[in-house]
């Protein structure tokens, strides 16, 4: 199975060419990702998620001149969809009662998202489980490499070599896998 | 609304968009903003006389290129603001070394003056109006960039109609400039700095409600 990435690039160029067929199988895929996105930021339970995914569709719908073919698609998505879920707040006069800033900064960065998990899961497989573990508790858990070389007995210096060589071997990976 | 109603109809009206659409709109619109400041600046306050003759003199043209690269990389900023996700490394470099073109020319000029030459090439005679005008011209090429700005989707509105203030003050200084006879880099540096800056400021102002979508 392709990243969201990979399936939605081709299917937006498509779009922009004017490819009709190309354009909604666009916005199903988006959709569930959309849905998704919001659901985990439902800060009072009551906002109407359908109405937030229709609104961020729309937003991609009459905005897809603004994306630049060199940026990934579903970053482009994700800060449409932002942007709609702030003005969402901002209107419902909410958005000063909501700790938004730490949630936000953690959307930049993209680990939250589902789709960008589910990408980033998948190519932590490719690394063996030792190296994978290693990378998980250092990059993503916030262990300290000591800990993290203890975890996985080793000591700490073995563990830097080792995290930093998985992570450029994963660097690689990426950046050969796609565009 | 059923959402996929909302699918089939948003990909049943699909019109074709050609790649780099909207820079070429705002560049197409940034020129007729440009035209229109340089009208009224002709109509009202008429062109230097000396035009002709000054416009192949460094000075002439350090403050040209000064306005002219203002204008240009705070467009590209205004469009890579309206482009989400989209770098902004290229165009605030280009507005910093924009900047430093014409700190340079400053200290070159003021090493080479004297006494109370520094001041004059300061101040020169009109510095009180300089900004004004440049304020005021502004707003003939204001209403293009900001029709251009509202087909993009800038995350922070503020930021981006201060970008579009910016332009706008910068093309109204650029049209300024073929009228103004203070040709000094100091003045250029201060008081040409300072209508493109108010410019920017009342953009900010603006697109805090003219650039949500």
């Amino acid at each position: 199975m392709k990243t969201l990435e990979a399936r939605l690039k081709p299917l937006m160029i498509a779009g922009l060419d004017g490819e009709a067929s190309a354009w909604r199988e666009f916005l199903k895929l988006l959709r569930p990702a959309l849905q998704a996105y919001f659901k985990r930021r439902q800060f009072y339970g009551d906002a109407d998620v359908e109405d937030l995914v229709q609104d961020a569709l729309l937003a991609i719908h009459a905005k897809r001149e603004t994306w630049r073919r060199a940026d990934p698609v579903t970053a482009w998505c994700f800060t449409i969809a932002r942007y709609k879920l702030i003005d969402h707040l901002r209107k419902s006069g909410r958005a000063k009662l909501v700790p938004l800033v730490d949630d936000l900064v953690l959307v930049q960065d993209g680990v939250e998202d589902g789709a960008v998990r589910q990408d980033l899961e998948k190519l932590l497989e490719t690394a063996g489980p030792k190296q994978r573990q290693l990378i998980e508790d250092v990059r993503l858990s916030g262990y300290s490499l000591a800990e993290a070389g203890e975890r996985a007995g080793m000591t700490e210096g073995a563990a830097k070599v080792s995290v930093h060589r998985a992570m450029k071997a994963l660097m690689k990976r990426v950046s050969d896998r796609e565009y | 609304m059923n959402t996929d109603d909302l699918i089939e109809s948003l990909a049943s009206d699909l019109r074709r968009v050609p790649a780099g659409q909207a820079g070429r709109r705002l560049a197409c619109f940034a020129g007729l903003g440009l035209v229109a400041t340089t009208l009224v600046v002709w109509l009202t306050l008429g062109l230097r006389e000396d035009l002709g003759a000054v416009v192949s003199e460094p000075v002439f043209l350090v403050r040209q290129v000064y306005t002219l690269g203002i204008a240009g990389f705070g467009a590209l900023l205004l469009l890579r603001l309206g482009q989400p996700g989209a770098p902004l490394r290229l165009p605030l470099l280009g507005l910093a070394a924009t900047l430093v073109m014409v700190l340079v020319a400053v200290v070159m000029e003021q090493a080479s003056l004297s006494g109370a030459a520094h001041v004059e090439a300061w101040l020169g005679e009109s510095w009180r109006s300089c900004m004004l005008r440049i304020g005021v011209i502004s707003l003939a090429a204001g209403p293009f960039i900001f029709l251009a700005a509202r087909r993009l989707a800038p995350g922070r509105p503020t930021l981006a109609g201060f970008a579009a203030g910016l332009v706008a003050g910068a093309l109204a200084a650029t049209g300024y400039g073929l009228y103004c006879v203070e040709d000094t880099a100091s003045f250029t540096a201060s008081w040409y700095t300072l209508g493109i800056l108010a410019a920017g400021a009342v953009g900010a102002a603006g697109g805090r409600y003219l650039l949500r979508w």
